[in-house]
């Protein structure tokens, strides 16, 4: 197999000045097979990957080393004959793929476009060909959507429409570099379920950029490391998850009951929330029930726009409900904003997604770590950084962390320093939102073991906006799910992980990629995915508002919306079918 | 994580912005201490009339004679009989005057209102923020030569004018800024940590918001030195015979048909020296902080 490979790279070796940001990296990828990168940041993955097409960042050289595609060494040819080799041989799909498609030109014309550029076809059958394309990588009715423009696709859609493009020339090769990154949960196993399914019926040879253990788990053949700029191991995916697992089990935080107690600490009755102008609104809440018992840990999972933000920033008293009742530890959130958060101020916090947005570029974290105290007691400057010493010791982190600025912190340190703000004034709940998000995944277990912990030491209530179903079944007692503005299912987070009792829940906990190497996402039949590309808005349907997407509709959910039902056990679900789910899936 | 190369390194760095502040400086030492450089005043006609200056060739031996306490016309003598070397040195410091003084006062009095304005958002704020609007949109140089046509040809009313048509440009610049920093996390973390909400302004969005009207205070001196000089070549500015750019090629021009160019062409040329130099800085500043 080592003579007939599609890309071959020897001695590969970039250098920024003296510095060698890859080190003579030799590695072959057979036809057909698909081949997981996989470093943590700045190890010269994505280096690594763009070299191998012949490109380099300003201020990079390719200093040696050759790198052979369908039998030509692509390093040594002139840079006329590189460029026609790039894209017709050996193709790329870059992080945020959906930047990479032109507004202003139709799918159809962009896919003709690369067929042009390399002579793929004749003129006459590149519309056949891209209608096969398009519907290779599962977009339903390829022929109107052939004809449509960017913005008229979803955004999974036109994720999927960019794979399109790059298999446009029958490239040997793809390079995929972190392709899925920043995608929901549901579009993202969409997206790498279309790469994976055209790549292997073209016979493509993909290497699979990743930090993602779930990602490499359940599509990789192979899996080679690379740290520093040198590649450490190039092995099967098995040995490499076999090698990895005791390591990643070690971290998962233990999991608690679900708290009960006669009052809840929040009790959020009918909330709705509304965004946009007069004429045009949007429901972000809609009629929300949300109780949170003092001690609980609560995850709220669902896809983008699904509202869990904006019920996040209506509990810490960011945002006032257009309607409905909260009670937050016994104060009663008003329409008025600030009289809100006067009163609730210290007893609620919030923690954000982006940890270098959430601090002053101009403080030292220490200063920005008392901050809630401060705001509210006359405090000396050594006051100050004896509290914010203490706060940095209680989430783990170092001193000399106190006096350093945002820009300085890496994201993992910066994202607990913003936990150790909000519990600066041991508050009753905080809220975290999708804080695992923008981390890589083993910073990502760190803080959520680091959660874990804050949660039994100081019987904080949490509520945990995330998508990261991993990091809720780690911290998580309890589950709510959202999706479009209302709360479907609810329950402790054993039983719903275990048995999902809405088609919502199923598809997004079906669409998880885990690190089972044994129950791969592309051995294992997927009958329940949902219909379509994600929540389609309508306004003013009667009925369930998954209904056109669910496949277990039936003709009560068109017609009567289903209401939160209590079924027993602490569970709730917002399905007329929710007692059979089980049966139906399994049957 | 690393810090952005290059956005922190010395200004000094950047040939533009020394090239910028080199014409600067050069323009505030005129200013300064232009008088002690020649012994001529700007005010005194001499009883040379129309002279041109001295042949480039002669100019070592003029230094001499000049060093031993002989006058020297440089830039040759005007219609009048001025000097034109002592007059276009002294002129740097009535424009720079009225011009530094206009971009000051606009920034001091725009600025903090924008901050305002975009970290406090009420119907007094918007209605602050429309009514800029509507002081930007008049053409500038007409507006101002209205004002001074009716506060008088004083060097205050010019001032004055000029920070009414400024004043707004801060603003508007500091107040876009501040509604972007009042979105950032760190505002909300604030808010939700129950800071009050003139704390906030003073503490996150002023320090963070002020960045753009830096670079624009640099621009803004060039526009004003630029308008001053405008409006006293149409006859709206400061009165003859106080040196000023602006009416020096005013009353140059008529002359260049006669041949006689020099009136003229040394005060334009420290028009578009100074101009260029306060450019050049604001340029290279809002590279670096603008954002």
């Amino acid at each position: 197999m080592a003579a007939e490979a599609a890309l071959r790279a020897a001695r590969l070796t970039v250098i920024a000045g003296d510095a060698k940001i890859v080190d003579a990296a030799s590695f072959a990828l057979s036809p057909g097979e698909i081949v997981g990168l996989v470093g943590p940041s700045g190890s010269g993955k994505s280096v690594l990957a763009l070299a191998l097409l012949g490109l380099v960042r300003p201020g990079l050289r390719i200093a040696d080393g050759a790198v052979t595609v369908g039998g030509v060494d692509l390093l040594a040819a002139s840079p006329a004959a590189q460029r026609a080799l790039r894209g017709k041989q050996i193709a790329l799909i870059m992080q945020n793929a959906r930047a990479a498609l032109d507004p202003l030109a139709r799918i159809g014309a962009q896919i003709v476009r690369v067929m042009a550029a390399h002579d793929v076809g004749d003129a006459a059958d590149r519309r056949e060909r891209a209608i096969a394309l398009l519907a290779g990588v599962g977009i339903n009715d390829p022929e109107r959507r052939l004809d449509a423009y960017p913005h008229e696709l979803s955004g999974g859609m036109a994720q999927r429409a960019v794979i399109a493009i790059a298999l446009a020339s029958d490239p040997l090769v793809l390079i995929a570099d972190e392709p899925a990154t920043g995608l929901d949960v549901t579009v993202r196993a969409q997206f790498l379920d279309a790469l994976w399914r055209s790549a292997r019926a073209r016979g493509v040879s993909v290497l699979l950029a990743s930090q993602e253990p779930g990602v490499l788990a359940n599509y990789c053949d192979r899996i080679i490391s690379i740290e520093a700029g040198r590649i450490t191991q190039d092995e099967p995916v098995r040995s490499y998850f076999a090698r990895r697992a005791p390591h990643a089990q070690a971290t998962a935080p233990a999991q608690r009951a679900p708290a009960t107690a006669d009052a809840p600490l929040i009790a959020a009755r009918g909330v709705s929330k509304a965004f946009g102008s007069a004429r045009a609104r949007v429901p972000a809440v809609a009629d929300a029930d949300l109780d949170l018992f003092p001690g609980d840990s609560v995850g709220l999972i669902g896809e983008s726009g699904s509202g869990k933000s904006t019920l996040g920033r209506i509990l810490v008293g960011l945002l006032a409900p257009d309607a409905g009742d909260v009670r937050i530890d016994g104060v009663t959130l008003t329409k008025s904003n600030d009289a809100t958060r006067r009163r609730l101020r210290g007893r609620v916090q919030l923690v954000q997604q982006d940890p270098l947005d959430s601090f002053d570029p101009r403080w030292t974290l220490g200063d920005s770590i008392v901050e809630p105290i401060a705001a509210h007691e006359r405090m000396t400057r050594s006051q100050r950084r004896a509290r914010a010493l203490a706060l940095l010791d209680r989430v783990g982190l170092p001193h000399a962390l106190c006096d350093a600025y945002p820009r300085d912190a890496p994201p993992g340190q910066l994202q607990r320093a913003a936990v150790a703000r909000a519990l600066s004034t041991s508050p009753r709940f905080i809220v975290l939102d999708e804080v695992t998000a923008l981390l890589t995944p083993d910073v990502r277990r760190a803080l959520v073991a680091s959660l874990a912990r804050v949660r039994d030491e100081d019987g904080a209530t949490l509520l945990f906006i995330s998508h990261d179903l991993e990091s809720v079944r780690g911290l998580c007692a309890r589950v709510a799910v959202m999706y479009l503005g209302r709360i479907v299912e609810s329950g402790p987070a054993a039983a719903i992980f275990a048995d999902p009792r809405h088609p919502y829940t199923q598809a997004l906990l079906a669409a998880e990629l885990g690190e089972d190497v044994d129950n791969r996402r592309i051995d294992r039949p997927q009958p329940h995915d949902l219909a379509g590309d994600g929540p389609v808005r309508q306004a003013a349907a009667p009925g369930c508002a998954l209904a056109p997407r669910c496949s277990y509709v039936e003709a009560r959910c068109r017609t009567d919306a289903p209401p939160l039902r209590d079924l027993g056990a602490g569970r709730s679900s917002r399905c007329w079918r929710a007692e059979a789910l089980h049966t139906l899936r399994t049957s | 994580m690393i810090a952005k190369p290059g956005r922190r390194d010395g200004l000094f760095a950047d040939p533009l912005f020394i090239a910028g502040a080199a014409l600067a400086a050069l323009a505030a030492l005129s200013a300064a201490f232009g008088h002690w450089l020649t012994p001529f005043s700007p005010d005194e006609v001499t009883d040379i009339v129309s002279e041109p200056p001295p042949p480039i060739a002669d100019w070592p031996n003029l230094f001499v004679a000049a060093l031993g306490g002989e006058g020297v016309h440089w830039f040759g003598t005007d219609a009048a009989g001025f000097d034109v070397f002592a007059r276009t040195l002294a002129a740097a410091r009535t424009d720079l005057l009225i011009a530094v003084a206009a971009a000051a006062i606009s920034a001091a009095i725009g600025a903090p209102l924008g901050v305002i304005a975009g970290a406090v958002r009420t119907p007094a704020t918007e209605a602050l923020a429309r009514a800029s609007d509507v002081l930007q949109s008049f053409p500038v140089f007409i507006t101002a030569m209205v004002l001074v046509a009716l506060a008088g040809r004083s060097w205050a009313s010019i001032v004055l004018a000029m920070t009414l048509l400024y004043a707004p440009i801060f603003l508007r610049l500091t107040r876009a800024e501040a509604l972007a920093v009042s979105a950032r996390g760190y505002v909300e973390a604030a808010r939700i940590a129950g800071v009050p909400g003139w704390r906030i302004a003073l503490q996150h969005v002023a320090p963070n918001a002020l960045g753009p009207a830096l670079s624009q205070l640099s621009v803004t001196i060039g526009f004003a030195i630029l308008l001053t000089a405008g409006l006293s070549f149409v006859g709206a500015g400061v009165r003859p015979p106080t040196p000023e750019w602006g009416l020096m090629i005013a009353q140059g021009a008529g002359q260049i048909v006669l041949g006689d160019w020099w009136p003229a062409l040394f005060p334009g040329a420290a028009i578009t020296l100074t101009v260029f130099g306060f450019a050049a800085m604001g340029q290279s500043l809002e590279a670096r902080y603008g954002r």
